[in-house]
């Protein structure tokens, strides 16, 4: 099965980010997990070259809403505004507690979005989402 | 003796006597000259003028005799006046069988001749003779004969110019009787137009003006003189000409026997007075339009008064007309509007008209049923009213379209009868229809917004509460695997960290929602402060978690400040904002934590600043004191923190407000009142 060469995942809830990194390392579909707190902490990520003068660049992003600082929705409009260097590639999908959270509307706005999915994620969810990054 | 015939004419010869009014007249000079010298000429003592009237002769003149007259049958000249061209002489009358036994003759006067020459005049009447009579008997010559002829031509001739004369007096006379008459009448009718207490003007039928009196002059302030040069149409204002005229011309063919108008008259100085004028014309003899009269009354003032009040008039409707509201005069006694403005269609859809048409079923066939009664309770409230003052009430009355519509009226007193009884309110009314709607509206909107918020609580309570046994439970079995568990796998191990970390997060979440509900729902009591002391106890407990962190806290107020508010609220406000602060510090320096307090004017402004991470702002402002928000990476609390010490400063009537920058430091400005 290929292999997604990185995924971050932006949560407030480090069990959250625990428990979603030790899913994708048990199905062994991700070289490597990032993780970033809040959505500015994303995004800086985001915009640091690594050591061999690149962009992170992961093929996934998975999005909390809820966060402090700078949460779902204003990660997404900074995001808009990003160099296309820093976001080849991409596919963000949401990741929420309940469907009360999401404007879908509002969502429907950002063409990065694929897809929301509610936690906790499974196996089945995250093969969907791999179908996902394939398409792209 | 043989008596005179009469003449077949004697008729009319006596009527022709008669009128020369002769008989029986004093002598005079004429006659006399003509009988003197009769007698010289015919050389006899007597001569007569006389006169042969009815059953006498008359003498108008005599030279001779005495006597004035003698009877008809006796007289000579009776004889002679029946050949009226011819000389009449009887030369011995004693040898005359008609005469010779005259008394005359027999007689004292002992007539003895006579010769007399009949006066006719040029109708051939014989008024009587010319006569010479002497006791002698004697013969005239042809002379003589002449001369006598001549002499009575002369008589007849004087007796005719005397008549002429007379008749010539008489119309004299007449004239100057008639000329009086004149006087007076003319004199009667200028009075009359001079004393009359309105102007009056007499024309010819074109319009030249004949007459004024003194009234129009002084109206118009022409002079007579300047008045009889000129005509109507000069002194009419031009827009009214055509309309005298008119009039003028109707009278004069007789179409109408009068008129009267109101008119413009322009006066010396060109300026305009209103006039009312009735004019008649005056007749000639055979009735026909000779002049015409007009008298005229100065309306000048009336109409100006006239005007002034149609102007008001025409303002005072105006104004009632543009008000958007109605204004009424509502009758008591009549139980009708007496007055109404358009408004009244525009609220009500019935015309001004069609409401007074209505009269006293006004109110019982437009107000609600409903209002009715409360209606009647208005008007005897406003019946009590003292002037000036205002009665209110709210009430229903159908429009024009089956409509109801809820109006406001204040009506205030507006006339008493004699007693000082109320008989008329003035009222104005405002269609408050939509008003009542959204006074509706918001009355159910209310009792919506309550039972959401009934509902509401209950969802909190039983969220809050109904989860305190699962987590407990939960709790409980999770220690219980804890022990059990011996085999901690490093995945294990994790399991247990998160599950437990979750755990706390729940409960501390599920707790500062259980507080601010509480919060909500609190009765406050309210205790008397002095803030300086208050706060300076809550800085000594902190000390010990300050200089823990190596940091600075102190207080900047004066003392003797007292503040009444809720002393549990108080201090948990200020706790909350120093752990804050503690929670918050930067790494990167030492913690400086100041709490000032001050007053202004009635409120009390506590600051509570820190050096610490700062919150940004720009990104957070609207979410700062909302539920559930944390602001900084490694957020430890349940995000309830501000909205809970937001919560209790607005339950205690105060106010907080945040100032803050990324990695300076953040301020807290609470305002509390005094008492």
């Amino acid at each position: 099965m290929l292999k997604v060469k990185e995924v971050l995942l932006v949560d407030d809830s480090e069990g959250t980010n625990d428990l979603n990194t030790l899913l994708l390392t048990e199905m062994n579909v991700v070289e490597k997990i990032s993780t970033a707190l809040n959505g500015r902490l994303a995004l800086d990520y985001l915009m640091t070259k690594n050591i061999d003068g690149n962009y992170p660049n992961p093929s996934l992003i998975l999005l909390d809403i809820n966060m402090p600082v700078m949460d779902g929705y204003q990660f997404l409009d900074a995001y808009d505004q990003l160099d296309e260097e820093m976001k080849a590639n991409q596919i963000i999908v949401m990741l929420t507690t309940s469907i009360s959270e999401i404007d879908i509307d509002k969502a429907k706005g950002y063409k990065y979005i694929k897809g929301y999915y509610f936690k906790p994620l499974d196996e089945e969810k995250m093969n969907q989402i791999l179908e996902g990054i394939k398409e792209n | 003796m043989k008596k005179p015939d009469i003449p077949y004419n004697e008729k009319t010869r006596q009527a022709a006597l008669d009128s020369y009014q002769i008989v029986g007249t004093l002598p005079e000079q004429i006659f006399d000259d003509a009988t003197y010298i009769a007698s010289q000429i015919c050389n006899t003592p007597i001569a007569l003028v006389s006169l042969v009237d009815k059953d006498r002769q008359w003498f108008k003149s005599k030279v001779g005799i005495d006597a004035d007259e003698t009877h008809r049958d006796l007289s000579f000249c009776g004889h002679a006046i029946n050949t009226p061209h011819q000389i009449f002489e009887v030369q011995n009358t004693k040898e005359d069988k008609r005469f010779s036994d005259n008394p005359l003759v027999a007689g004292d006067l002992n007539i003895g001749f006579y010769a007399g020459v009949p006066l006719t005049n040029e109708n051939e009447m014989a008024l009587g003779t010319l006569c010479v009579i002497d006791q002698n008997p004697k013969e005239l010559n042809e002379q003589q004969k002449k001369a006598l002829k001549a002499l009575a031509r002369d008589v007849v001739y004087k007796i005719e110019a005397r008549k002429r004369e007379l008749e010539l007096e008489k119309k004299s006379q007449i004239n100057t009787e008639l000329l009086k008459k004149l006087e007076q009448t003319n004199f009667r009718f200028q009075s009359l137009i001079e004393s009359a207490p309105l102007g009056i003007v007499v024309t010819d039928l074109k319009g030249s003006i004949i007459q004024t009196n003194e009234v129009l002059e002084n109206m118009l302030e022409y002079s007579k003189e300047e008045f009889q040069k000129m005509s109507v149409s000069k002194l009419t204002y031009s827009a009214d000409i055509n309309k005298t005229k008119l009039n003028m011309k109707k009278l004069i063919e007789g179409k109408v026997k009068q008129f009267t108008m109101e008119k413009r008259y322009v006066a010396k100085d060109g300026s305009l007075i209103w006039g009312r004028i009735s004019s008649a014309f005056v007749p000639d003899s055979n009735g026909h339009p000779a002049y015409l009269i007009g008298t005229i009354e100065n309306i000048n003032e009336e109409k100006q008064v006239k005007q002034e009040l149609q102007r008001s008039k025409n303002f005072l409707s105006k104004i009632t007309n543009i008000i958007p509201n109605i204004i009424y005069v509502f009758n008591q006694k009549t139980m009708s509007n007496e007055y109404a403005n358009r408004e009244i269609g525009a609220t009500l859809g019935y015309s001004v008209e069609e409401v007074q048409e209505l009269g006293e079923r006004l109110m019982p066939s437009l107000c609600h049923p409903d209002d009715l009664n409360r209606l009647f309770e208005h008007f005897e409230a406003v019946a009590r009213l003292e002037d000036e003052t205002v009665a209110k009430i709210e009430y229903r009355m159908k429009h024009k379209d089956g409509i109801y519509r809820w109006l406001l009226s204040e009506d205030t007193v507006f006339e008493r009868n004699g007693e000082g009884l109320v008989v008329k309110q003035l009222g104005v009314a405002t269609d408050i229809t939509e008003l009542k709607e959204v006074q509706e509206k918001l009355s159910e909107q209310t009792i919506q917004l309550q039972k959401r918020n009934e509902d509401l609580k209950q969802f909190t309570y039983v969220a809050t509460h109904d989860l305190k046994s699962p987590i407990a439970n939960i709790k409980g079995f999770f220690n219980l695997l804890k022990k059990e568990v011996k085999d901690n796998t490093p995945k294990v191990a994790m399991a247990f960290k998160h599950i437990e970390k979750e755990i706390q997060n729940f409960t501390t979440t599920q707790e500062g929602l259980t507080k601010a509900i509480k919060i909500r729902e609190d009765k406050i009591i309210a205790d008397e402060i002095e803030v300086s002391k208050l706060l300076g106890e809550l800085i000594d407990s902190a000390q010990s978690e300050i200089e823990a962190i190596n940091g600075d806290l102190y207080l900047d107020m004066e003392e003797g400040i007292l503040i009444k508010t809720n002393l549990v609220y108080f201090k948990s406000i200020i706790q909350n904002l120093i752990s804050n602060a503690i929670k918050y510090r930067s790494p990167e320096r030492v913690l400086k934590l100041k709490i000032a307090a001050k007053k202004n004017k009635n409120k009390l402004n506590i600051c509570v600043e820190d050096n610490g991470l700062g919150i940004d702002l720009e990104l957070q402002r609207n979410r700062i004191f909302g539920m559930f928000n944390r602001f900084h990476h490694h957020s430890e609390g349940s995000g309830m923190g501000l909205y809970i010490v937001k919560s209790m400063v607005e339950k205690l009537n105060g106010n907080i407000t945040i100032e803050s920058s990324v990695n300076k430091g953040t301020s807290f400005q609470i305002e509390l009142k005094l008492l």
